[in-house]
Order: structure tokens, then sequence, then C-alpha cells
């Protein structure tokens, strides 16, 4: 592949959109009998949560003569189209035409396009696959998090110009952490790929007031969509990172904080420090992201982190006739 | 090949047809714009037509859409959606009723 040619060009054409799960709203964004019209993929998501509490998405256009059903509202569990009144279930079946004397079982069946949609922890996500592929594994979760009542610290979110697999690269690219951020890179980072998932660990000794301790740092990304992140220290802290695109060119990025249950004042004012320090390392990085180019060829020496097996798993997500159908647990 | 249409009012007219010409759109021109409404994709039943006794076996069988929409219509026996039937010269001399609006 050759680089891109031209300042304005930025090497995005040849990356398309991945498959996966990923977020397009947090979860009390979307209250019963609300209809949301989400943008992501190029395209729409039209979400609705019934009077059960179910959210159901479907594409944005109706069948019938072309309305946004964006502009529709809930009636019971069903969307109902403001144009005809058309009414739609879950599933993209017709469930009443006002003015028909029958529903036409084809329409009954299902005439909408429809999107896997699931929340966990406060965070609503979809299935994007451009050919609209059955999911390939399992959303992932932070079991913990409820299974040990951690807390839930903060919530911060960016619109980003760039693709969202530059986003997740930052992370293996170990030489920028002292040059951007002024820290060390991860000294023994232990790097490992499973299926859909990619697990980086790390372990160091920190220098302390209090003598030396050691640190951890465990992230766990699954898909292009999701990763969580436990840095265990002084403090203990769980970050849920969500990366999402809007486009190819623009990537939403949701970071929820967790911290342990019972923690003293002293190691919550610690917590707030960690979460303020990650967050101006973001804030640090994204003006490199914004101008940047991705290389496809990039010229990588003795010390720069495993970017190259970070692209070769993520390639795995542009592989859209994969016939690979079955849902592995991730 | 000529075909006789039996119109919703009683009236049977002749129509003429080619083979391999689909029925619904030769009903919808020549007889009443209503008939036909969605194009032709089995979501309006508009076209429901009777093939008098016997013409059944001359056209191909109705797929599983056709048979749940003429369910649906409670359609009688020898009833098809014309949108449905591809005549052939198998046909030629056919005679079928318009069913009455529902």
């Amino acid at each position: 592949m050759t680089e891109a040619i031209g300042s304005r060009l930025r090497g995005y054409e040849d990356l398309p959109m991945p498959f996966g799960w990923f977020a397009v709203a947090m979860s009390d964004e979307i209250v019963p009998l609300e209809v949301k019209s989400l943008s992501y993929f190029g395209t729409e998501v039209v979400v609705w949560r019934g009077e059960s509490g179910e959210l159901h998405a479907v594409d944005p256009y109706c069948p019938h003569l072309g309305a946004h059903l964006g502009g529709g509202d809930v009636v019971g569990e069903d969307l109902r189209c403001q144009f005809h009144h058309w009414r739609f279930n879950g599933e993209g079946g017709v469930t009443d035409i006002p003015y028909a004397k029958m529903i036409p079982p084809k329409l009954k069946r299902s005439c909408l396009a429809t999107w896997p949609i699931e929340e966990s922890l406060g965070v609503v996500y979809v299935w994007y696959h451009p050919r609209k592929a059955a999911p390939k594994w399992a959303l992932a979760s932070a079991p913990i998090i409820a299974a040990e009542h951690w807390v839930k610290a903060q919530e911060h979110e960016w619109i980003i110009k760039t693709h969202v697999q530059e986003i997740t690269e930052n992370g293996q690219d170990y030489a920028h952490f002292r040059a951007v951020h002024g820290t060390q890179g991860p000294p023994a980072s232990e790097f490992q790929l499973d299926g859909w998932s990619r697990r980086n660990t790390v372990e160091m000794q920190m220098v302390t007031p209090r003598g030396p301790m050691s640190g951890k740092i465990d992230a766990l990304a699954v898909g292009p969509g999701q990763s969580f992140t436990r840095f265990t220290d002084v403090t203990d802290v769980y970050m849920m990172q969500e990366t999402t695109p809007i486009d190819s060119g623009t990537t939403h990025l949701r970071w929820q904080f967790y911290h342990a249950p019972d923690m003293s004042d002293g190691k919550l004012r610690v917590t707030a420090a960690r979460i303020r320090d990650l967050v101006k390392q973001v804030n640090q990085d994204i003006p490199i992201w914004e101008r940047k180019r991705y290389n496809h060829a990039p010229m990588l020496v003795d010390g720069d982190g495993p970017v190259l097996a970070y692209r070769k798993q993520y390639a795995r997500f542009y592989q859209f006739d994969d016939p690979e159908p079955a849902i592995a647990a991730a | 090949m000529e075909l006789t249409v039996v119109d919703r009012d009683g009236t049977a007219r002749a129509l003429q047809a080619k083979s391999g010409e689909v029925l619904m759109p030769l009903l919808r021109d020549g007889i009443d714009v209503a008939i036909g409404i969605c194009g032709g994709v089995i979501s309006c039943g508009t076209c429901l037509v009777i093939l008098d006794e016997g013409w059944s076996g001359h056209v191909a069988s109705p797929s599983d859409d056709e048979t749940d929409m003429l369910e649906a219509l409670d359609a009688p026996p020898g009833a098809r959606l014309a949108c449905q039937l591809t005549l052939s010269d198998a046909v030629a001399g056919l005679r079928l009723t318009i069913a009455p609006e529902a």
C-alpha cells in the first residue's frame, strides 16, 4: 500500500470502518418512550426505548414512503412513523397500518433492517457490520464492577477528527509516552492477542514517598470498540473506554472511571489525580491525532512498540466477507 | 393471445397479451389503475384475480409469500395475485375475474 500523497489526504481512504460492538449512547440518554437518531458509521441508527424499558434499533428510513423514523414516536413497545402512522416492532415488522384493511404477512415478519443493540454498565452498544452480518463475538463487560460494588467516579467524552483505529494504536506506540506526556513508556509490557481481543499488561516499580512499590496496568481490548483498563498501585482505578466511528475520519471517544469501594479520603484524592492525569494525557494526544497521517508503512525502529502486531490483528475487523459466523465468547 | 377478463361490474372484456408478460400491469393499464398499488412486491393484495376452474394448473404455483398473502386475504380457490402470474402460451384463452374489493 502506498502512502497518501498530498497534505490533505490522511491515509484513511484505504481504511474502512471496522465491524464490532460500538457504544452509541449512554443509557440515561434514552428514557422510556423516547426516540433518538444517532449519527454513527457514516449513517444513522434510530433507537427507541419501549415502555418495558427495552431498547430497539432500526435503519433510519421508513420502507413505506421514506420518512425519517427519528421523527416518530413510541406507542407501547413499538415505533410509530410520523408520516402515515405505520408502527414497527423491534424486529422491524409492521404491527399496524391504520388505514389498510390488513397488514401484508411479508411486512408483518420484517421489512425494516434492525441493529443488534445491548446495554452494559450504563452504556448502549450496537453491533455494526457493513454487510449486516450477525455479531461474531458477545458484547464484553466488566463483571468486577457489579460483583465488587465498584463506584463510578467520572465520565468523559471527546469527538476527535481521526480514524477509530488510530486511538487504540496509540497505546501500542511506546515511544510517544516520553515525548508527548513526559512519562516513562511501559517498561516491560506483555502483549497478547487472543481471537478478537488484545491484552496489554505492564508491571513496574514506582518510586513513592513511602518507598518503592509495584504497580500494574492491565488493559483488555475486545474488538475495535471496547477496552477495559485497570490501574492498580496506591489506588485501584478501572477505566472503560469506548471508541466509535462517526465516519471514517471522525471518532467518538468515551471514558467511564470506577474505583474500588471503601477507599480512604487519601486514596480518593490519588484516584482523582490519576484520572486527571489520564485526561490530561489524552488532551495532549488529540491535537496530534487530529493532524497526523496514517502511514501504511511506518518507519519503525528499535524501541517502538508492537504497532504492526496491533495492526495485523486489527485487520481482521475489516474482513467483511469473513465467513466465520459463530458467536465466540470474547 | 387473447384473455377474457371479467371486471368488477361483471362486464367481460377481451385483453390482448403476449407470452412472457406479467398479468398485473395489463390489468392496471387496461382495466383499473387501483390494481397493483404496490407495484408487484406482494404487499397490497389489490391485484387479486380468480382464474376460471381448470386454469390453475396452467400457471406456476404460488411462492410462500404469495400463499401467505392469499391466506391473509381469505382468497377463494383459484385465486392468484396477478403480479405473480407470468403469461405463457399455455394460458391462451384464459378467463379470469377481478376479485371484488376487500
